[in-house]
């Protein structure tokens, strides 16, 4: 089973407000200094379903990333997890793709790989929460695609996958070759073993160009007019009174005002 | 035959030596004396293959040097292995083994007298026990006897009729006792037999110096000397057999620890525990396909199989272990003894596979499977994976062994391998590696923000200190609790506070501080340690550091026993030790009062692991009006807060929370507040007191802030010139 797993680095979710800055002027978010990026999340889910997938059924699985030289370290990661093999597409010239963009270049990126079974993603990445990369690279490669993904089973050709929905699940009949978007539910991505670690360390990455993948200049789809962190005001008003009561009716007819209750 | 070796005496006939008083080697003992030499051998044989059964159980294990400083090894093993110094800590316990061991001992050089006499008799006609010696040798043969029997009594009433869940209650502890007291009572019965014909009638002035023999044979007068010689000599036999059963037991049972013990106690590392062993060769074990920690018995080093060889059963770390307590899963009484029965049952198979050597590509196999030849695994069939992980490497109960097992080093060594090798551990204890690894502190917090609790207070930073060319005295070490922590922030302002009100030219680190690595370390994440530890040896040794003082117990710890592993030689010191030479040295003067009566907490890395009990009492008793009270367990007793051994990370959700547990201990005192003297143990017990509903009425406080505070009530409040 060939699986192809597409990541994405991001700068650290877990970023303290205080240290998120945007350069308005050029519409970028400005790296905190010392709080190194780190794997979008969901892709670390889609990582370690790949390779539970291969460690019930054997086959090999690929990273692909389009990012910078930084996102060698979230290839790492994978590769450290159990993942064969590594492709970085790193190129100036996608440095801030659109969605579009993006699939377009992980779409023939993961032609040049070859044959494959199944690709998965992340169900979204936690910088812009666009969630429309793996729907787009599926519609490009002509494969059907299910997102969000919270379970993954394997029977023969066929894929049984636990698709989340509003008040549930629903499970669905996939065939291969698929791709599948996956969330957090769907597992608890592994801390690698030093004997992976290690591996990974000496592991080489393959580097590539959009060039070198004969990507096709495609235009942007999303224009960003402004990029700001929005101001969040708050007021606080004291209620008062004698007693808890009287402060119980004071807040209740104020709360009648604000027309909360 | 020589005179009176073997004559049948009866009444009125005088032994050899007399008018002095003596007695007769085996007086009515005649060709019966076979079976002492046949059972001898007999014992010897198999006490001799008991013994290196053991022994070669050991061998199994790695390889590992403890032969450096024979002289310190000599000493503690008789400090503390025949000189008892831990044994006689419990009164009760330490008294009933104190007797039953001295009477061993004693009454085995009596035998082993009785003998040289009997040979020397025989073979040059000299014969020393005769005369007063004769009495005393009696006198002293009685005695100890009886107190053979009260030791034994007492272990019997305390097994038996206290119980307790920390004793083992199998069929070979009973058994034991048995042999023993059949030892001692046909020792009695014998004597009174022989001097109910002989001396109580003939002299009873010599009979005397055997009272309690003496006594009882009044009791055996009136029978018929016939029956009394038949008598003397079945117990004679009894005797002889129970003897030798003892003796041969030592190979078989926990009584291997009067070899074991002490042989265990020599091999002792005084660091274990505390400076944790280093994996030298990660990627050569890795490359090998070695093992990294341990998953099988054959991975741990043969003085930790030997450790759990020696292991008496006694119970006492049971007693102090705060997972025990809290109803966690790990015993440390049982994780030890669970690997001798596993070493028993699974070892000859080992030893097998050895002597079948590695011709053949099963065998080579089936030493890398982490499945014994008993068809079990160590980890996760005999040592679950909760049991490992309950362990707050508290040291409670390496303190508490009289056998000296280092328990810590065993735990962390399977702890490595479920890291390292397996991935096998709590999703909180990942998010603490990941933390850790792209941080640097267990929070993820910024490396930007680390010295942002010192912004308004002008603490130097020492890469500026550097910069400028500034001397400094120490470097304060902050750690990530002092340096993220909302709560422990608070107690690096006041060390840094009263650093300065004492003058103290000191500077921090800044962004350039790492973690120490210490609960990556005791979590068995040891690569992940190393990689920690050595930034940190690399950005202080590049600075030129030579002292350094924390005020976080386990950074502290982790710097003074466990950098020089890595190159890193400072002169360390915990805040309280660095607090108490400053007001001692007169740089620190406190003119504030603190009128409150607090208890102090004993973090478990400054106490048990360090020995530093004195030094965070003495800066409080140094504050004008405050009155410490101390906790029943205290000391090297104290109990843990429950956040050590990476505890502060992540949970075992089984039984009951040590901190709650400590803090209502301390709540107990009827005191008003704590004072603690560590990152972790403040805030175990800020969350116990919320839990226990105690904030109004009572305060957790580390050491460094009560001094600041009593500093600053002096500055503020007192007059001038007062």
């Amino acid at each position: 089973m060939n699986i192809i797993v597409c990541v994405k680095q991001v700068q650290d979710p877990e970023t303290p407000a205080s240290q998120f800055r945007v350069d308005e002027a050029a519409k970028k978010v400005i790296p905190p200094p010392g709080i190194p990026p780190t794997v979008n999340q969901y892709d670390a889910n889609a990582i370690e379903a790949a390779v539970q997938l291969k460690e019930q059924h054997g086959g090999r699985i690929t990273v692909i990333s389009l990012g910078k030289d930084t996102a060698r370290d979230a290839i790492k990661q994978a590769l450290s997890m159990g993942c064969d093999a590594g492709l970085l597409i790193d190129d100036p010239a996608f440095e801030d793709a659109d969605a579009y963009q993006t699939a377009n270049v992980l779409a023939a990126a993961i032609k040049s790989v070859g044959d494959y079974d199944l690709i998965l993603c992340g169900r979204q990445a936690s910088d812009w929460d666009q969630a429309q990369v793996p729907q787009g690279l599926a519609e490009l490669l002509g494969i059907p695609s299910v997102t969000p993904v919270a379970g993954i089973e394997v029977t023969g050709t066929t894929l049984r996958v636990k698709r989340l929905i509003e008040d549930g699940y629903e499970v669905l009949e996939v065939p291969m070759p698929a791709l599948l978007a996956v969330s957090n539910e769907a597992n608890q991505p592994r801390y690698p073993t030093l004997k992976g670690i290690m591996a990974a360390a000496r592991a080489k990455v393959d580097v590539k160009s959009a060039a070198d993948l004969g990507v096709n200049a495609v235009g942007r789809k999303v224009q960003l007019l402004r990029l700001y962190v929005p101001k969040v005001e708050s007021q606080i008003e004291w209620i008062t009174g004698e007693t808890p009561e009287e402060q119980a009716a004071n807040l209740a007819r104020r709360l009648r005002e604000e027309r909360v209750i | 035959m020589p005179p009176g070796s073997s004559i049948e005496r009866t009444v009125g006939v005088e032994p050899s030596c007399s008018p002095q008083p003596c007695r007769d080697s085996f007086w009515n003992i005649g060709d019966e004396r076979i079976v002492l030499y046949i059972g001898a051998a007999i014992m010897v044989g198999l006490l001799a293959w008991g013994i290196s059964r053991w022994y070669r159980l050991w061998l199994i294990g790695k390889p590992e040097f403890r032969a450096n400083d024979l002289l310190g090894r000599l000493r503690q093993m008789l400090v503390f292995g025949l000189g008892q110094r831990r044994t006689s800590r419990d009164a009760y316990a330490g008294t009933m083994h104190a007797f039953i061991y001295g009477s061993f001992v004693v009454l085995t050089v009596i035998t082993i007298m009785e003998s040289l006499n009997y040979w020397g008799h025989r073979l040059f006609n000299i014969q020393f026990l005769n005369g007063p010696f004769y009495l005393v040798y009696s006198f002293f043969g009685d005695a100890f006897g009886l107190l053979l029997l009260v030791g034994v009594g007492m272990a019997a009433y305390r097994r038996y009729v206290m119980k307790s869940s920390k004793l083992e209650y199998r069929f070979d502890d009973g058994l034991t006792l048995v042999l023993f007291t059949v030892v001692g009572l046909t020792g009695f019965f014998v004597e009174a037999a022989r001097l109910a014909v002989t001396e109580t009638v003939q002299h009873p002035q010599w009979a005397i110096w055997s009272p309690i023999s003496y006594l009882l044979s009044f009791a055996l007068l009136s029978l018929p000397v016939g029956f009394l010689l038949g008598f003397h000599k079945a117990m004679w036999m009894l005797h002889l057999l129970a003897a030798l059963g003892v003796l041969t037991w030592i190979g078989y049972s926990k009584m291997s620890h009067i070899l074991f013990g002490p042989l265990n106690i020599f091999f002792f590392n005084p660091l274990a525990g505390r400076a944790l062993r280093p994996i030298d060769d990660f990627e050569g074990a890795i490359e090998r396909g070695e093992p990294l920690g341990v998953a099988k018995l054959t991975d741990f080093t043969w003085k930790q199989l030997l450790d759990s060889s020696a292991c008496i059963k006694c119970g006492r770390c049971h007693a102090v272990c705060p997972a025990t307590a809290s109803g966690k899963p790990l015993s440390p009484k049982n994780l030890i003894l669970d690997i001798r029965y596993h070493l028993l049952s699974a070892g000859p198979g080992y030893l097998a596979q050895k002597a079948a050597g590695t011709n053949g590509a099963t065998a080579a196999e089936e030493t890398l499977s982490p499945v014994a030849p008993d068809g079990r695994t160590l980890v996760g069939d005999v040592i679950s994976d909760d049991v490992l992980w309950s362990c707050t490497t508290c040291r409670a109960c390496m303190e508490e062994c009289p056998m000296f097992i280092e328990h810590i080093p065993a735990i962390v060594d399977m702890r490595r391998n479920l890291v390292m090798m397996e991935s096998r551990f709590s999703p909180e204890l990942q998010r603490l590696f990941n933390n850790l690894e792209s941080a640097g502190n267990p929070w993820r917090s910024p490396k930007a923000q680390r010295a942002d609790w010192a912004k308004d207070l002008g603490v130097k930073i020492l890469a500026e200190a550097a910069a400028e060319g500034e001397e400094i005295e120490v470097l304060y070490w902050v750690g990530c609790a002092g340096s993220f922590d909302e709560r422990n922030q608070k107690v690096a302002r006041s060390f840094a506070r009263t650093m300065q009100a004492a003058g103290v030219k000191f500077a921090i680190l800044g962004r350039e501080e790492t973690c120490t690595g210490d609960p990556a370390r005791r979590c068995g994440n040891e690569y992940l340690f190393q990689l920690l530890a050595q930034e940190n040896i690399a950005t202080m040794n590049g600075y030129n550091v030579k002292k350094v003082v924390t005020a976080c117990a386990h950074c502290y710890n982790t710097i003074k026993n466990e950098y020089p592993q890595f190159g890193g030689h400072y002169d360390v010191m915990h805040h309280t030790e660095y607090i108490d030479e400053l007001i001692k040295s007169g740089r620190i003067r406190i003119q504030g009062r603190i009128d409150e009566t607090l208890t102090y907490h004993d973090p478990c890395y400054i106490g048990r692991h360090n020995g530093l009990y004195d030094a965070p009492r003495e800066v409080l008793k140094a504050i004008p009006g405050l009155n410490v009270i101390e906790m029943p367990r205290n000391g090297r007793k104290a109990f843990c807060c429950g956040g050590g051994g990476g505890h502060s990370f992540f949970e075992v959700k089984i039984g009951s929370r040590i901190n709650h547990l400590r803090t209502q201990e301390a709540l107990d005192t009827g005191s008003r507040g704590l004072a603690a003297a560590c990152p972790y143990c403040n805030l175990m017990f800020e969350d116990g007191v919320k839990v226990k509903d105690a904030v109004e009425r009572f305060r957790v406080r580390d050491v460094a802030e009560l001094i600041d505070e009593a500093i600053q009530a002096g500055t503020s409040a007192a007059p001038a010139g007062s």
